[in-house]
């Protein structure tokens, strides 16, 4: 299924900003967070599927916008 | 209105009246202010409320005309504001908030300034370090503005011992470093229905948000982005900033963030979640 996989900050480099991907039905959110070695960067800060906050246990479907952010803790 | 009179060339001269005929081109200088000073025996913050409550604007915010009305200079110098952390987040949020005219501040922080705090955190000197942040901060903010009343609490946040703090307050602002105590934070000003301004940076990035839990933009546990990207000034700064507009908008019930906010200052971008 094609899901569209937007990176933002941190998860940006050495990656890219927003690629159209392919992955196995019913994918979760959590197999794109592994596949793209995200938790070596940043533990995950947000992650939104179609504009809405969702668990990494989602399991995706065709079509689907994924946002990932890096967790921002500094102050 | 006062009751505060002095003979003036065997005039009996009311305080308000005295400010009124001392006025810089219709506003109150500083000069004016230590002279009332003097003559009433009075201290700075009672002649600065004296005279924005009258209508009567301070000349120090002259330039904060007309992004604010003298009502909502009379406003903030009667509001309340906690800053939890006085590092690189809280000591940019309290000058700003100190320039602006924002009445009573409280800043909370049990740290001492460090070498490696130079890079960014305000009033961080080679002199002030070893220093309470949370001292040096109310000693410089009450140097910039007279007119302030800071009290400072040099030890660290404890939500179980310190939430009374939140009580008295119009609004919280979280310049903490700890994703795990700023989500504590922020579900405590939830529970009591307190305004709440959250800020946070690593690297070029930061997030913002206001009057909500933070648990959605703290997915996982572990070390934010920040240990490895660092807090360099210009991020501190910008977040500092956005944090500040924030607390000015909830203080005089403007319209304020309803959606986190992410700052990015490499692509220079500002996405609502």
């Amino acid at each position: 299924m094609h899901i569209l996989v937007k990176l933002f900050a941190q998860y940006r480099e050495g990656r890219f900003k927003a690629e159209q991907r392919d992955y196995p039905e019913e994918a979760t959110a959590q197999a794109i967070i592994n596949e793209l070695n995200l938790e070596s960067v940043s533990p995950l800060g947000v992650l939104m599927v179609n504009g809405r906050h969702v668990d990494v246990s989602y399991l995706l479907k065709e079509g689907d916008e994924i946002a990932l952010f890096p967790k921002v803790g500094g102050g | 209105m006062q009751e505060v009179y002095y003979t003036f060339k065997g005039i009996i001269v009311e305080r308000l009246e005295f400010l009124r005929n001392h006025l810089d081109d219709g506003f109150l200088s500083l000069k004016t202010t230590f002279d009332a000073m003097k003559i009433f025996t009075c201290n700075f913050k009672d002649i600065e409320e004296e005279a924005l409550k009258a209508g009567i604007l301070p000349l120090r915010y002259k330039r904060n005309q007309n992004t604010l009305s003298t009502q909502e200079q009379y406003s903030l110098f009667q509001s309340s504001v906690l800053i939890i952390g006085c590092g690189g987040l809280g000591g940019f949020v309290g000058e700003m908030l100190a320039r602006i005219g924002v009445g009573n501040l409280i800043v909370c922080d049990g740290d001492v300034f460090e070498e490696h705090n130079l890079n960014r955190q305000n009033f961080s000197t080679p002199k002030t370090l070893g220093h309470f942040k949370a001292e040096v901060l109310k000693e410089s903010l009450e140097a910039i503005n007279p007119a302030l009343h800071v009290k400072s609490i040099p030890h660290f946040f404890e939500p179980k011992t310190d939430a009374f703090l939140l009580d008295s307050v119009d609004v919280i602002v979280d310049a903490l470093d700890n994703p795990e105590l700023k989500c504590t934070l922020a579900t405590l000003c939830q529970q009591k229905n307190k305004a709440f301004v959250h800020g946070a940076i690593a690297g070029y990035y930061s997030q913002f948000a206001s009057c909500t839990t933070l648990e959605h933009l703290y997915k996982e546990n572990g070390d934010g982005a920040e240990k490895k990207s660092g807090n360099p000034s210009f991020t501190v700064c910008f977040a500092a900033a956005i944090q500040s507009t924030e607390v000015v908008k909830l203080l005089l019930k403007k319209p304020h963030l309803h959606a986190p906010l992410m700052g990015d200052l490499w692509e220079y971008e500002l996405i609502s979640l």
